[in-house]
């Protein structure tokens, strides 16, 4: 559906996106996973035809994007990263508006922009102006202007940014919903668990390439790490850590503000056999997590640095 | 396009801040004016102005001076020597030569300087209509002088509140201009909105199946529309509550409304379409708005005369000069000669804007965002 083929581009001397490629397929949440500055924001407005770029080709359903393809951008819903509402329209107002430039029908779009509201859930705020929504308010009214008129594709750029915890899985379930009802979307973000939970495919950027593609599970097997064991600690020599790490599985420790932390292959028992260590050298120790690799653990161990850096 | 224009003109008219610049302040400052001069018992009834003839044997100028003679002027025939004289010394304020090309030298600028001005000016204008006349019925060239100028009306009879001439009217004139020009600041808002690399609601609208032609066109003509309206609403306010009265031809000065709106909104849109700061651009906006009032006679009445002396280009090139100039020429000096030439050069003037900030808006694809 969506063809990016070696996009290169430059801001002078900043080399923003380096002969990034995208598939992406009819159907899937494909995500864009990367810290800020990755690219991820330059790649969505070369795709949307606003950005010049030096080199490369993007093409949707098959067809070259340009500034006057207005076929191809009637298909496409576009939630930007920063809240792009008017502040002096309602809420109705504003999804009836941004409607308005996809579907020219008045009573086409009055349903739509109904069922964009209740989408949202924004059906008692419908009379208010953005100013008075709360921020996760805001960004939903921010995704019904994107999406009110029912797109084939849909773009949405770190959506859930400042959004509180409840209003974050309303819409993460609502991009679910949207994607059952048949659209494509394209979902970018630095919150690496929003990404696992909805995705169907992610490519991980960096440094405006693209470093890693696949499922979660398929990126995640691309790693040594298959489990960090975290315990809190107290007192360990640096003998006892140079034991730990020589320890089965383990290739790795780190001990800072009385945590350790073990990163092992996947293995048995990793966990077992560090506490039974921990024991026989008498060290206390208290509070213990397991955890499975993360998508964190994937970017960390490809490119050496957090994804929140 | 229907859509967009009628959501535009919801949104801007939304826009407390924006409304707030291009109808309140003018309003406010109109009330403010009306306290300081008062609106009533400031008209003086306007003398004739104390001219002098030096005749060098144009019979035809000649005689045209001499109808208007005891109503729009006082007119002495002297020789040169005692006419530069009266001029030094200040009882008379001006000086006709009555060549073959009649000429006018006087010493100061003001409003009696600019009558004079006038006059030489209307029969210049209509000097050939006038040979034609003085060949054809010599008889009924006095006759036609006084139709064609009926230069009473600078005095007495027809000017803008009914019979007296109110000297405080320029400043009036002048906020009109000013509330004019102050639709720049609209203009400046829906520029930031047009431009993908300026705001986030400009990307987005950008990035709709909707040509851009339409887009900027919808939006500029909601401005205009806004302003026009608050223009009126401004003369209304001047007319019926402080009772300034815009003489019998008002209707000649809706074009000059809707130009002068159209001319400070392009104004603003023109700045706002470059790539220039926020708070560089409202800066620009502001000084220039309130230079260009200060030059067509805001805060000193008879300032657009200086520059008219001085550097007269600039009455030609500032819009609120222009708009001054053809509220006067209406409602002063019945001159549609030179009302017409006002609303050519705003018309130029507010082409010349919108069609450059066209050519930066219609944009699509940019460098960076």
């Amino acid at each position: 559906m969506v063809h990016i083929e070696n996009l290169v581009k430059r801001y002078g001397e900043l080399l923003a996106l380096d002969h990034l490629s995208l598939d992406i397929q009819e159907g899937e949440i494909f995500g864009l996973l990367g810290p800020n500055g990755s690219g991820k924001t330059t790649a969505i407005n070369c795709l949307l035809a606003l950005l010049k770029y030096d080199k490369g080709k993007i093409t949707i359903f098959g067809q070259e994007i340009q500034p006057d393809s207005y076929e191809l951008k009637r298909e496409i819903g576009v939630v930007p990263q920063q809240v792009a509402v008017f502040e002096q329209m309602n809420v109705y107002e504003n999804i009836d508006y941004f409607c308005g430039l996809y579907v020219w029908d008045k009573k086409e779009r009055r349903n739509l922009v109904e069922e964009a509201i209740q989408f949202a859930g924004l059906e008692d705020y419908r009379k208010m102006l953005p100013r008075k929504l709360s921020g996760g308010l805001l960004r939903r009214l921010n995704i019904a202007c994107g999406i009110a008129h029912k797109p084939k594709l849909i773009i949405m750029d770190e959506p859930t940014v400042a959004v509180d915890p409840q209003s974050r899985n309303r819409i993460l379930e609502g991009i679910k919903e949207m994607n059952r009802q048949g659209s494509t979307i394209i979902y970018t973000s630095h919150y690496m668990e929003e990404v696992e939970q909805i995705c169907s495919r992610i490519v991980i950027m960096d440094r405006g390439r693209s470093i890693a593609s696949g499922t979660a599970e398929e990126l995640k097997k691309l790693i040594r790490t298959g489990e960090t064991v975290r315990i809190e600690a107290v007192s360990l020599t640096e003998e006892q850590i140079h034991a730990i790490r020589e320890l089965p599985h383990v290739f790795r420790t780190d001990y800072e503000d009385l945590i350790l932390t073990v990163k092992c292959t996947s293995a048995n028992h990793n966990l077992i056999r560090v506490l039974n260590y921990l024991q026989q050298q008498g060290v206390s120790f208290g509070r213990v997590y397991s955890e499975l690799p993360t998508l964190n653990d994937v970017f960390l161990e490809i490119t050496g640095k957090e994804l929140r850096d | 396009m229907r859509h967009l224009y009628q959501f535009n003109l919801l949104q801007i008219i939304r826009d407390k801040g924006d409304m707030f610049w291009s109808l309140i302040f003018p309003i406010v400052m109109g009330a403010l004016f009306s306290l300081s001069f008062g609106t009533n018992g400031t008209e003086t009834m306007m003398a004739p102005v104390p001219a002098a003839v030096v005749k060098e044997g144009n019979a035809m100028f000649e005689s045209f001076l001499q109808e208007l003679d005891g109503t729009s002027i006082e007119l002495q025939e002297l020789e040169e020597t005692q006419a530069q004289a009266a001029l030094e010394d200040g009882s008379v304020e001006g000086i006709f030569y009555s060549s073959a090309m009649p000429s006018l030298t006087v010493n100061n600028v003001g409003m009696q300087a600019s009558i004079l001005s006038v006059l030489l000016e209307t029969y210049v204008e209509n000097q050939t209509m006038m040979e034609e006349i003085g060949r054809e019925n010599p008889m009924k060239l006095p006759a036609a002088a006084t139709a064609m100028s009926d230069y009473q009306a600078l005095t007495g009879r027809v000017d803008v509140s009914g019979n007296a001439f109110n000297d405080t009217l320029s400043y009036y004139f002048a906020l009109v201009a000013m509330a004019c020009l102050f639709g720049a600041f609209m203009g400046l808002t829906s520029a930031g909105q047009l431009r993908a690399d300026q705001s986030a609601l400009a990307s987005r609208r950008s990035i709709a199946p909707v040509h851009r032609f339409k887009l900027v066109f919808s939006e500029m003509m909601a401005v205009f529309t806004v302003q026009f309206l608050n223009i009126c609403i401004l003369l209304l306010f001047l007319h019926f509550v402080l009772h300034i009265s815009f003489g019998e031809k008002w209707l000649l000065l809706i074009p000059v409304c809707i130009l002068g709106s159209m001319a400070g909104v392009a104004f603003g849109i023109f700045v706002g379409s470059t790539r220039m700061k926020e708070g560089v651009k409202n800066g620009i906006l502001v000084t220039g708005s309130l230079l260009m009032s200060f030059l067509a006679g805001l805060m000193v009445g008879n300032m657009k005369d200086i520059v008219e002396h001085h550097a007269p280009i600039l009455n030609r090139i500032n819009p609120a000069a222009l708009i001054v100039d053809a509220f006067y020429s209406v409602t002063i000096y019945d001159n549609p000669a030179r009302y017409q030439r006002n609303l050519g050069l705003l018309t130029v003037i507010t082409v010349f804007l919108v069609f450059v900030s066209y050519r930066r808006l219609r944009r699509e694809r940019y460098d960076s965002i």
